[in-house]
């Protein structure tokens, strides 16, 4: 499903001095997979998932998704390819505050091609079913943190992706609403999605077959744990 | 993507509106120089017709300075060359003569000028004393006289009925009597003559030179004097009024583009989480572009629109409030100066569009 081989990212520094995010990672992430990855904050754990995500191009190594070389694709193909194939939750949600919740989960179906009418249906279904069914007209600045996390995750999972990469997803949330959301990854990956979390949130980890760590942009340990329950 | 960009656009109502007006400025202000122009040239137009009654033609041998002291020579020619010119091939561009037969007359022992002019029996009163001739008398040769309407004087055997005093009979002519130019004749014993001819008809679109001169052509010993030196230096203001409208329209093409530019980068510099997302999301690169050039390209047509329709009215009105001129309606199609805004728009947002389609989608998140 995903490989990174050998993928370093180098950034320039303020000062000249480039920083390096990312050294000589190497993954691969089987399909249906539940992957964490955890790390101290300047990990490299944010860079990891947009290199992964088709967003962020290595300066060495690189990504294949479904043996495909997505940085070898052109800019439209990428886009496509994140259209198609993946699914982005981002820690601070980056919803479009003009558009309506069941807006904002329909817009990447519309962009996928689906009509208007059928793409507001998903979309409505999808609140629907996280219990957002009063709030579909409202807009994202109406909404608590915890709904705007669910119409954050509906828009994620609108195109049927095949994965989904989350930067943070608890990062914002109070213990009751992080519980629902890690139930609800959970739900999905019994489901069959292949999913990677970034997270500082060691309950992600605790419920996570596999686990990353990363340490100044290095894998320091990855761990296929049975029942997820090594970081406890 | 329409409907983003009309959300889009309704939350930041308040600086498009503001780009929209300013672009709706810089074109009523073409078009309220347009019609300016329009009105000079409509001024010129008028001033040309006038001028082109007054083209004279006299004998070459008529002394000028005594022609306009009112001082009539006995150079003439003959009262056929009027027919001559409508024969000839510069007859159709001559749309009205007036043959006239000056001469100095003295009644009642007051000095005057006589005018025979031919057809000017249908502009006065018929003479309603038996056997009198009509007559129209400026104010000053009546007044000399002491005559009034329907008084009858005897000049060079005839008798002459005021049949009209015509007050627009002004200057050197407020001492004239018209009559008709047989009656002339026959009192100044010049039968068959005329010495001048005026000349009426549009000349603003020929070349007067050229006219002056074939008219000189068609009739022998005659010299055509036109104004032509007023004539052009109207024209050629005329023409500045012109170059200053495509200066203006450079500059307001310019502003088109600025305001575009500007507005556009102001909006992605605003909706930078936004483009990011959208790429992140899978929007691709083009339809970013495509989003901003629309939102450019209406902005640039709707302050067009609404520039070209609402700027030369408004402009009326204001002038109107200061007694100014009447302004005429500006020339020209909206499909030009619209199609021309379109493609300044699009190309001023064109730039910054494209940078927005080429931005990370991770950096302008500031996730990492």
């Amino acid at each position: 499903m995903l490989e990174l081989k050998s993928v370093s990212k180098t950034y320039p520094g303020r000062n000249g001095a480039p920083v390096r995010a990312l050294r000589d990672v190497s993954l691969f992430v089987n399909r249906g997979e539940f992957l964490t990855v955890i790390g101290p904050s300047g990990s490299g754990k944010s860079t990891l998932l947009f290199s992964a995500g088709a967003m962020l191009e290595p300066s060495e190594g690189s990504v294949l998704i479904d043996d495909v070389d997505i940085y070898s694709l052109s800019p439209g193909k990428r886009a496509s390819l994140r259209r198609k194939k993946l699914g982005f939750m981002f820690q601070t949600f980056n919803l479009i505050p003009y558009l309506s919740c069941v807006e904002n989960v329909a817009f990447p179906a519309i962009l996928e091609g689906r009509s208007r009418r059928e793409s507001m249906e998903k979309a409505s279904g999808m609140l629907e079913r996280l219990g957002l069914e009063e709030r579909l007209g409202h807009r994202p600045g109406e909404l608590s943190v915890g709904e705007r996390q669910r119409v954050a995750l509906c828009r994620s999972l609108v195109n049927d992706p095949d994965m989904l990469l989350a930067d943070e997803p608890t990062g914002n949330l109070d213990n009751l609403l992080t519980r629902e959301v890690v139930d609800m990854f959970r739900d999905l990956n019994n489901d069959g999605l292949t999913i990677i979390v970034v997270t500082h949130d060691l309950r992600f980890a605790r419920m996570s077959p596999r686990v990353v760590k990363l340490l100044s942009g290095e894998v320091e340990c990855d761990h296929a744990v049975s029942g997820g329950m090594m970081y406890q | 993507m329409i409907g983003l960009i009309l959300k889009s656009v309704r939350s930041r109502s308040v600086e498009y509106v503001a780009a929209i007006i300013l672009i709706a400025a810089a074109a009523a202000a073409i078009r309220v120089q347009q019609s300016l122009a329009a009105t000079a040239e409509s001024q010129v137009h008028d001033l040309a017709h006038q001028l082109g009654n007054n083209i004279l033609v006299l004998s070459e041998n008529a002394d000028l300075s005594s022609y306009y002291t009112l001082r009539y020579g006995d150079d003439s020619m003959p009262d056929t060359y009027p027919a001559k010119v409508s024969a000839s091939a510069i007859g159709g561009k001559v749309k009205g003569m007036t043959p006239r037969l000056y001469g100095n007359v003295e009644i009642d022992g007051r000095e005057l000028v006589l005018v025979g002019q031919k057809g000017v029996e249908r502009a006065i009163p018929r003479a309603v004393s038996p056997g009198a001739i009509a007559s129209a008398w400026g104010v000053a040769a009546a007044t000399a006289l002491g005559l009034s309407e329907g008084d009858v004087v005897r000049a060079g055997g005839k008798d002459l009925e005021v049949s009209l005093i015509a007050p627009g009979l002004t200057g050197g002519m407020s001492m004239a009597v018209f009559t008709e130019l047989g009656v002339a004749q026959d009192i100044l014993d010049r039968r068959g003559e005329i010495n001048a001819i005026h000349m009426g008809g549009c000349w603003c679109s020929i070349d007067i030179t050229t006219l002056a001169a074939s008219v000189e052509k068609v009739l022998p010993g005659t010299r055509a004097i036109t104004a032509e030196g007023v004539l052009a230096s109207q024209i050629e203001s005329h023409a500045s009024v012109k170059r200053y409208s495509k200066v203006l329209s450079v500059m307001a093409a310019f502003l088109v583009a600025g305001v575009i530019a500007v507005l556009i980068s102001f909006q992605i510099r605003r909706q930078i989480r936004e483009i990011g997302l959208l790429l992140a999301i899978g929007a691709r690169p083009a339809a970013v572009t495509l989003f901003f050039m629309i939102v450019a390209g209406v902005v640039g047509t709707l302050g067009v629109l609404g520039g070209f329709y609402l700027g030369v009215p408004l402009a009326a009105r204001v002038l109107s409030l200061f007694n100014g001129p009447a302004l005429a309606a500006a020339p020209g199609v909206l499909g030009r100066p619209l199609l021309v805004a379109i493609l300044i728009s699009l190309a001023a947002a064109f730039f910054p569009a494209r940078r927005a389609a080429t931005l990370d989608p991770t950096t302008v998140l500031r996730e990492i």
